[in-house]
């Protein structure tokens, strides 16, 4: 099955990088996010994976042409211009590069990569968001429910948590790692059969062409994962996630 | 002979510059400062370098894997993916660029890279950051004289401050401008090791100028080269400003090649 990155976005605004970099090419832990997301499929085995890229697309297709370059130890020779590569230490991914556009909204970058699909079934990814999410349970229940797309759901992490507010507007005691009621936020990961192409018309983000389209009928549908999820979207967020990884307890490295 | 340059640290002192790179490729002149240590040595017939690479290691590897392109005319014919060069001016280097790690020490750093050291008994090592005029002739001819497993070429920085002599009314007696001699020896990197170095860096999680240094000084294995010449690190701002004004002025003293 084939995992669908979202990666076209503009400039990040979490490194300091003069020159702008995509957001999901910003490291952490010298490796781009991109990376890490692409891991956290892998180690479910899903390995084909297919990039919407859009601002800066020539850099993440740079990197996965050299990708076998940067992991491995090389030896340049100049006076013959040759390269050997020792220990090679790559990954079993195939990845598709695809530019779908500078501006484009995130529908219309999947609707512009329908032709990379065959399956009948495929993931898409948001690529500023790390997850714990068991994928393949989540692909399962896809099935089970039988509609056109499963939407992950998480709780609200971070700045962004749900406060539990009592009828007089007092907030009640906040238990850490306990989120209150039954707030949920889009994920960010979809489960999705072909048929959704009938519906990414117009240059809409994926989730306004999803809910406006498929809500009402009933083709919408939700996966609740309960454990860890983040967007990283600022730089406190990506030193926040560097601290996990360095201490080497980041959630989504399984 | 073989020479290994330490290129993998996260040089924060630099930092400007060193956000978008890693400080060996911080650039004087139009040349990355790992190029300028790799003409030192290349004067004097050594070509074949190890470069022991850690933090954004991809932009020293993108630099060398593009250098002969870099160095030539190119011409590309887009339709057939062919790529042709001309006239190119590209040395007779062999660069063998190793990850070693983000946050790998020094001693671990070359731990990783004895296999592409070989059978070789004895290699010269380097930091990435520093230039100097040092004779490697000589220098070799030393190690070789006093037979020791490791040589560091030492020199006394030029002084930062003039030594001013106040007589007990307050007086300045006399005034001496920023005075070399008075200086220290300190350690100028352009060493070089027997292979006997490696039972010296233990487990490779330290510093080579920690315990390994300590060890191989209790043990009398250490020689130090005098150098009278020039040696500069680049550390910070300032020292990149220095070196960047001797070289466009024509004056760098370690630029000993044609």
């Amino acid at each position: 099955m084939k995992v669908v990155i979202l990666a076209g976005g503009q400039r990040s605004t979490i490194s300091n990088e003069q020159e702008g970099i995509p957001k999901p090419m910003a490291e952490i832990g010298g490796k781009p996010m991109l990376w890490h997301i692409m891991k956290s499929f892998s180690a479910y085995g899903l390995n084909e994976f297919i990039i919407c890229g859009g601002y800066k697309v020539d850099m993440i297709k740079e990197y996965f042409m050299d990708y076998y370059i940067y992991q491995s130890d090389i030896t340049v020779d100049l006076s013959t211009n040759t390269i050997e590569i020792h220990k090679n230490r790559t990954e079993d991914w195939k990845v598709t590069v695809v530019d779908t556009g500078l501006y484009s909204a995130t529908g219309q970058r999947v609707a512009r990569i329908r032709e990379y699909i065959e399956e009948d079934t495929f993931l898409v990814v948001s690529g500023d968001c790390l997850f714990d999410i068991d994928v393949n349970r989540m692909i399962d229940h896809h099935k089970e429910q039988g509609r056109i797309a499963t939407m992950a759901v998480a709780r609200p992490t971070g700045r962004n948590e749900a406060l539990d507010i009592d009828a007089v507007g007092l907030i009640r005691k906040i238990q850490q790692n306990e989120p209150v009621n039954e707030a949920w936020t889009n994920a960010c990961l979809y489960v999705l059969d072909r048929k959704v192409f009938d519906v990414l018309q117009g240059d809409y983000s994926l989730e306004k062409l999803l809910t406006d389209n498929l809500a009402e009928k009933e083709q919408l549908t939700t996966y609740k994962h309960k454990g860890f999820w983040t967007p990283v979207e600022t730089y406190r967020d990506r030193v926040n996630m560097e601290n996990l990884w360095n201490a080497g307890i980041a959630p989504w490295a399984g | 002979m073989k020479v290994v340059i330490l290129a993998g640290g996260k040089g924060s002192r630099i930092s400007e510059e060193s956000v978008l790179k890693p400080k060996p490729m911080v650039e004087i002149g139009d040349k990355p400062i790992l190029w300028h240590i790799m003409k030192i040595y290349s004067a004097y017939g050594y070509h074949d370098f190890i470069v022991c690479c850690g933090y954004k290691g991809h932009i020293i590897k993108d630099y060398f894997v593009h250098y002969y392109m870099y160095q030539s005319d190119a011409t590309f014919h887009l339709q057939d993916k062919v790529r042709e060069y001309h006239n190119s001016s590209a040395e007779p280097w062999r660069i063998t660029l190793a990850n070693t790690g983000l946050e790998t020490l020094t001693a671990g750093r070359i731990l990783q890279i004895r296999d592409y050291i070989g059978t070789d008994e004895t290699f010269m090592l380097t930091y990435g950051d520093g230039v100097a005029d040092v004779d490697i002739p000589a220098l070799l001819a030393f190690h070789k004289e006093h037979g020791r497993i490791a040589t560091i070429t030492t020199t006394q920085p030029a002084g930062r401050f003039g030594a001013i002599k106040i007589d007990e009314h307050g007086s300045i007696e006399s005034f001496k401008e920023k005075a070399r001699k008075d200086q220290s020896w300190v350690n100028a990197g352009f060493m070089v090791l027997n292979s006997g170095i490696f039972a010296y860096l233990g487990d490779g999680s330290e510093m080579l100028e920690a315990t390994p240094f300590e060890l191989l000084a209790a043990d009398h294995q250490m020689a130090a080269y005098r150098h009278p010449g020039f040696w500069s690190p680049m550390d910070t701002v300032h020292d990149r400003a220095y070196l960047e004004g001797l070289w466009s002025s024509g004056q760098a003293p370690w630029r000993i090649w044609e």
